[in-house]
């Protein structure tokens, strides 16, 4: 082949290149969003679960006994811990500094130390002890859930 | 080593402290599976999960409670009673009550 047939040919090649490199790079992009919108999806499904969970907690402190209601807060922990250590193998090495281990201890803690699963349930205030802790819990893995959707955003 | 499953060999809904107030509690689960094993000084697995979930009063008064009862160390704990479970926050719960009743113990001076 002559010099400037060689020569044509690559000017040829080239636009389909850029073609090919336009659609990767298209590509590439959406499926990094798709995956964002999903990631934060989790993180929004976890939040409205640990918002339940504090819910039905405090019900189950300041209302009379409900046996069932003590089976739906250990339940939503369980759920809880399931999301967020999803969540935590997402993030990888860009998580927050708090464990997330430490908050399904102190939301457990706070919930039921005392008063739960025992015959001689009472009912406290809504501004006693417990549910001051609840609340602090609460706020401490829903921080966490934030920090880590910002990651996504 | 023998091991026990709480949900398949005592509850799959363990909550409470006291046998008073409630059957499937931290106590009775001691009194039925581990106090023995400190006796008969034959470790044991427990496995944890396959529950609906734990109480903390279970936990505590299951684990911590056995080292308050037998004066155990940390270690002898961990030699006696190795824990199963693919829950971190379990574990690290466990390992709080357990640490902390041995602390207890030794502040208080052993038997």
């Amino acid at each position: 082949m002559s010099q400037s047939g060689v020569a044509l040919s690559w000017w040829i090649a080239v636009p389909w290149a850029l073609t090919v490199f336009g659609w990767f790079l298209v590509y590439r992009l959406q499926l990094g969003a798709e995956r964002r919108k999903i990631y934060r999806e989790i993180c929004s499904e976890t939040r409205k679960l640990v918002f339940e969970f504090e819910k039905v907690a405090s019900d189950y402190h300041t209302r009379a006994h409900e046996p069932s209601l003590e089976v739906q807060v250990v339940s939503l922990l369980s759920r809880i811990e399931q999301r967020l250590d999803h969540l935590d193998k997402l993030v990888a090495k860009k998580r927050p500094e708090q464990e997330w281990p430490q908050l399904i201890v102190s939301m457990r803690q706070s919930v039921t130390s005392s008063n739960f699963g025992q015959s001689d349930h009472q009912v406290l205030p809504h501004d006693s002890e417990t549910i001051g802790l609840l609340r602090v819990s609460v706020a401490d893995a829903v921080r966490w859930i934030d920090q880590t959707e910002r990651k996504f955003v | 080593m023998r091991t026990i499953s709480v949900a398949r060999d005592f509850s799959r809904f363990p909550a409470g402290r006291k046998i008073a107030h409630s059957k499937t509690s931290g106590e009775a689960f001691r009194q039925r599976f581990l106090d023995q094993a400190v006796h008969d000084r034959a470790p044991v697995q427990v496995d944890l999960d396959g529950v609906v979930g734990y109480g903390s009063s279970f936990l505590e008064e299951a684990f911590g409670g056995l080292v308050r009862e037998f004066n155990l160390t940390q270690e002898q704990f961990n030699n006696l009673v190795r824990l199963q479970t693919r829950s971190a926050s379990l574990r690290i719960e466990v390992e709080e009550y357990v640490r902390k009743a041995a602390e207890e113990a030794a502040r208080l001076g052993r038997r």
